[in-house]
Parts: structure tokens; C-alpha cells; sequence
């Protein structure tokens, strides 16, 4: 799996692509996040776009990056789920806690 | 006649002589080094016998065996010393980790007469002075494995290009020999966390009910297939008085034995609030307080939690993020149970809420774990809810345990020989009259 990150303005949003299924690439994802806050950034968009599977690994990198960002004093949005991810969201109930967006364009709008 | 050697001859003799003499007191070094440590498994014991052995025969007043561990197989510098002999003194930490480095990316003998005034090894901090140094790498195989170091001969004096090369060829003998030891203890290891994986299974499947409560009126059947020697998933069934039972299927993030260490907290959990009869939603809010508690951020589990009233047929339950059970009526109707609310362990306070239903006659209630529609064939499809559905409205008219076997049976034809992923968990409820 392949992780991108972008500042958009004091935004970063990352983008993984492939499988979030498990280590490496679940902890690649979080250890991203965790260096991103060492750097004093407080706003983040995980853009789902480009996962095309995530399992409950996966669900728990996003749930472990939400709760550093959040005991930071900083906010995680999500963007672009796909169908598959979004109903494992759902179930899940996870979009109660989770603020998604259809775009990260979109979500990094929210922050202003 | 015998002619009378020349004085020129007499010192090619004498020099001819030194060299057989220097020989064959290597060869007996080496033989000697060569018997004690193939006289050896223990890797321990291999290495002392190696320092001891050079400290002896190159009159020196320290040696080390230093094993390195590939932690990174990307990255072939971030190698740690696994083990050096510490029995005599300790290598100052950063004169370790320079040599190491050194040695990694050099990969040839290294010999020092004037350690001191050595620019590539400033080590002011240095305890103990360290004037001449010797140090080879142990290669196997194109790779490094570790070194072996001299340090400081004895009465100032000076290593020898000789003695580089006998170190040399005591490391190129001595890599094979470490090595063996080393997959030895690997191998150990190996067995011995197998074997504690066995334990755990045998103490997880003591964990799941041994029998099912059995109820008048009600059937009741479940099964729980592991992916791997142990499971991320369970179920349980708890009577709660003569006509209550409660009932649970849960499935705990990530396998193996991370998720079983989980699940057995899980069910200890959810168990001290059962029994405390608490109405489904608050117990699933304990619940996920004590497992918010106990568990870091990226841990959590799914659970569905019901209790069914025998007496007057009400089913109250609380999902708490669970892939929502089928709740099957004779008349073709076909629901699933969502009320409650996120996953246990996420956030640390949550409202649960519960909902309370009326079981008819003939309604099937069927619980399931993702690994039931996530089963795979070899190409990568996925045995679906829409199919677990199809399956399902055949059989309404089935007993409990015909259910659970059935679609078992449906599930490992769609897998088709495919490996199992995920651990595969059932419960099947019927009220019969």
C-alpha cells in the first residue's frame, strides 16, 4: 500500500492506496498520522477513495489515527468512501463518530 | 657425501621451519576451536568456548562475538547486536555501534595497532582503553551475521597480518557452526510457541459453552470455526433463571491470538454484566466503558446481545456495531436486528439503545460473524449476504442445527477448497412452538 499526503492550506490529507487489511499498512497509516501531529498539524482528511478493501484491521487504524488526532486537540474527516467501505461504516455505526465527506476537496472546505 | 649447508641455506632452512611451526600451531588452533564448538548445540556455549579460545591462543586481553539480527529486511543497516559476551567486560555503547556500522558496510577485516589516534573510532567517553584492535566478520552465504572482535594484545603489543588471516578462517569456520545454533534455537522457539498456541485454543474452546441451554419450546444450535488455531470471534449463552436466557455472538477486531487474548476479555466482561441482569442496552454500555478502558484506541469488537423471555416470548436485544442478524418469520417476512449502537471499546461513554420484539411461533432467529458472507472462493468472490439470504429463506422450515449445517455446507461448497480467512461463527435460535 501506498500512503500520499498533501497540505491543503493547514489540511493534510492522506490518501492510501491499495488494501488496508492489516500490518504494515494499517500501521503505516497511523504512524502517519502520529508524525504529521509531531509537526504541529491539527486538521485531517483520510481520503478513502483509492482503498479498495479494508477490513476491521483497517477500521481500527481509522479508529486509532481518530483517537491520536482527537487527544491532540485536533479533528479527522473522512472522504470518498466506497461503497464496500462505507457499509462496513455503517454497520459498524462508526458514522456517528466519523464526519464524512463525498470529496476531500469538500471535506478540507468544511475546515473553513 | 654430505655437502655442508651454506649460512644462506641454513637461514632459509630456520625461516622454512618458523613458517611449518606457525602452521601447524594454527592448524591445532583451528582443529582445536573446530572440535570444542561442534561438541556444542547451545549457541551460548559456542560462543563463550570462541572468546575463550582467542583470548588464549592471540594472547589478548578481551574478545567478543557479536550476532547481528536483520530486524528490517528492507533495510539491511538497521541491525541490532543480538548478543555479545558480556562475561568479561562490556563494549562502550557508541564504540559498539560504530564498529558494528563499520563492519556492516565494509564487510572485511579490520585491523588497528594505534586505536587512539584512529579518526573513525572517537570514543573520548571510552571506560576502558582500548590501544590495538582485531575484528573479522562472520559471513554466510554473501551475508553478515556478526563479527568477532579481539581487543588490546597482551604486553603492547602489536597484531599481525598473520593473525588477521587465522581470525579470518576461525570466523569463516565458526559462521556455519553459530548459524546451525542460532536455526536451533529458532526451532525451539518455534515449537514452544506452537505449542503455547495449542494451549490457548484447547483453553478458548473450553471458553465456549460446552452445551447449549436448552429451553421448552425453543431450539437452539452454534458452531465457531476458527480461521487460525485460535479465534477472534465467540458466542455464548447464559441462563439468566428458568425461563430468561441470555445469548451473545460477538467478533473481535484483527485474528489470531491478539483477537483470542481480546475475545476472553470480551467475554469476562460482557459475563460480570450479564449476570447482574442488567436490560440489554446498559450492559452493552458497561460493557464498552470496562473495553475502552482495557484496550488501546485501534481495538475494539462488534457484539450482538439479546435475551429471550421463554414466558412470554419477547426477544430484547442491543447491536452493538455487529453485522445485523436475520430474524426470519414463517410468513416469509425477513428482518434484520440493527437497534443499539457503535462498536465496544471505540469510544469511552455511549448511549446504547435496545429494542424488544415478540418471537412467533416458527421465527428463526440467525446470528452470524463476517466470516460467514466473507468467505472467499479461489477467485476472490465473496459467498455475499445475498446469498446467505437465498440459502436462508429455504430453510426456514428446517431445524436449528439443519440450519447451521446447511449453510455450512452451502458456505464450504461456494470456498470451494479455498483457504478460510476468517474465523466463521453461527447461532441459530428457533422457536418451535
Amino acid at each position: 500500500m501506498k500512503i500520499k499526503t498533501k497540505m491543503v492550506d493547514d489540511v493534510a490529507v492522506i490518501i492510501p492506496h491499495g488494501k488496508l487489511m492489516g500490518p504494515p499498512d494499517t500501521e503505516d497509516l497511523h504512524n502517519e498520522v502520529k508524525s504529521l501531529l509531531g509537526e504541529g498539524v491539527k486538521k485531517f482528511v483520510i481520503d478513502l477513495g483509492h482503498v479498495k478493501w479494508m477490513n476491521s484491521l483497517g477500521v481500527g487504524a481509522l479508529m486509532g489515527s481518530f483517537a491520536s488526532i482527537k487527544n491532540a486537540g485536533g479533528t479527522l474527516k473522512l472522504s470518498a468512501m466506497t461503497e464496500k467501505v462505507r457499509s462496513v461504516m455503517l454497520i459498524m455505526q462508526l458514522v456517528k463518530v466519523f464526519e464524512t465527506f463525498e470529496t476531500y476537496q469538500d471535506a478540507v472546505e468544511s475546515f473553513k | 657425501m654430505v655437502s655442508i649447508p651454506t649460512r644462506k641455506e641454513i637461514e632459509t632452512l630456520q625461516q622454512e621451519n618458523e613458517k611449518l611451526r606457525t602452521t601447524v600451531t594454527e592448524l591445532s588452533v583451528l582443529n582445536d576451536i573446530a572440535i570444542a564448538i561442534s561438541s556444542s548445540q547451545s549457541l551460548d556455549k559456542i560462543i563463550d568456548l570462541i572468546v575463550q579460545k582467542c583470548i588464549r591462543y592471540f594472547s589478548v586481553e578481551q574478545a567478543a562475538v557479536l550476532l547481528l539480527e536483520q530486524k528490517d529486511k528492507k533495510d539491511r543497516f538497521r541491525t541490532l547486536v543480538r548478543r555479545a559476551d558480556q562475561s568479561r567486560f562490556t563494549l562502550p555503547y557508541r564504540l559498539n555501534d560504530l564498529l558494528t556500522g563499520w563492519m556492516i558496510k565494509n564487510r572485511k577485516p579490520l585491523l588497528i595497532n594505534d586505536f587512539e589516534n584512529d579518526s573513525r573510532f572517537p570514543c573520548p567517553e571510552s571506560p576502558i582503553a582500548i590501544h590495538s584492535l582485531l575484528c573479522v566478520p562472520l559471513m554466510l552465504k554473501g551475508n553478515m551475521t556478526g563479527l568477532i572482535c579481539l581487543f588490546n594484545k597482551k604486553d603492547a603489543g602489536l597484531f599481525t597480518e598473520q593473525e588477521l588471516r587465522l581470525l579470518s578462517i576461525i570466523a569463516s569456520e565458526s559462521a556455519q557452526v553459530i548459524e546451525n545454533a542460532r536455526l536451533l534455537e529458532t526451532e525451539k522457539e518455534y515449537l514452544r510457541t506452537r505449542e503455547e498456541l495449542r494451549m490457548a485454543a484447547s483453553i478458548q474452546r473450553e471458553l465456549l459453552p460446552k452445551e447449549i441451554p436448552q429451553l421448552p419450546n425453543y431450539e437452539m444450535a452454534a458452531i465457531n470455526i476458527p480461521a487460525r488455531t485460535v479465534s477472534g470471534d465467540y458466542y455464548d449463552f447464559v441462563l439468566l433463571s428458568e425461563n430468561q436466557i441470555a445469548f451473545c455472538l460477538g467478533d473481535v477486531s484483527g485474528k489470531g491470538m491478539p483477537a483470542a487474548l481480546l475475545t476472553a476479555n470480551l467475554q469476562a466482561t460482557l459475563r460480570s454484566q450479564i449476570f447482574l441482569k442488567n436490560p440489554p442496552a446498559k450492559c452493552l454500555a458497561y460493557s464498552n466503558t470496562l473495553l475502552f478502558n482495557n484496550t488501546s484506541a485501534e481495538k475494539f469488537a462488534t457484539l450482538f446481545y439479546g435475551v429471550i423471555d421463554t414466558a412470554d416470548h419477547t426477544l430484547s436485544f442491543c447491536n452493538a456495531g455487529h453485522d445485523p442478524p436475520y430474524l426470519l418469520s414463517t410468513l416469509g417476512r425477513m428482518r434484520r436486528l440493527k437497534s443499539g449502537g457503535i462498536v465496544l471499546g471505540f469510544l469511552s461513554d455511549f448511549a446504547y439503545s435496545e429494542e424488544d420484539i415478540s418471537l412467533e411461533k416458527g421465527d428463526v432467529l440467525f446470528l452470524f460473524s463476517d466470516g460467514v458472507t466473507e468467505a472467499m472462493n479461489p477467485a476472490e468472490k465473496e459467498f455475499s449476504e445475498e446469498r446467505l439470504e437465498q440459502v436462508l429463506q429455504e430453510l426456514r422450515e428446517n431445524s436449528a442445527r439443519e440450519i447451521i449445517d446447511t449453510v455450512l455446507s452451502e458456505i464450504r461448497q461456494h470456498m470451494a477448497g479455498a483457504n478460510q480467512a476468517d474465523d466463521i461463527t453461527m447461532v441459530v435460535i428457533k422457536r418451535i412452538n
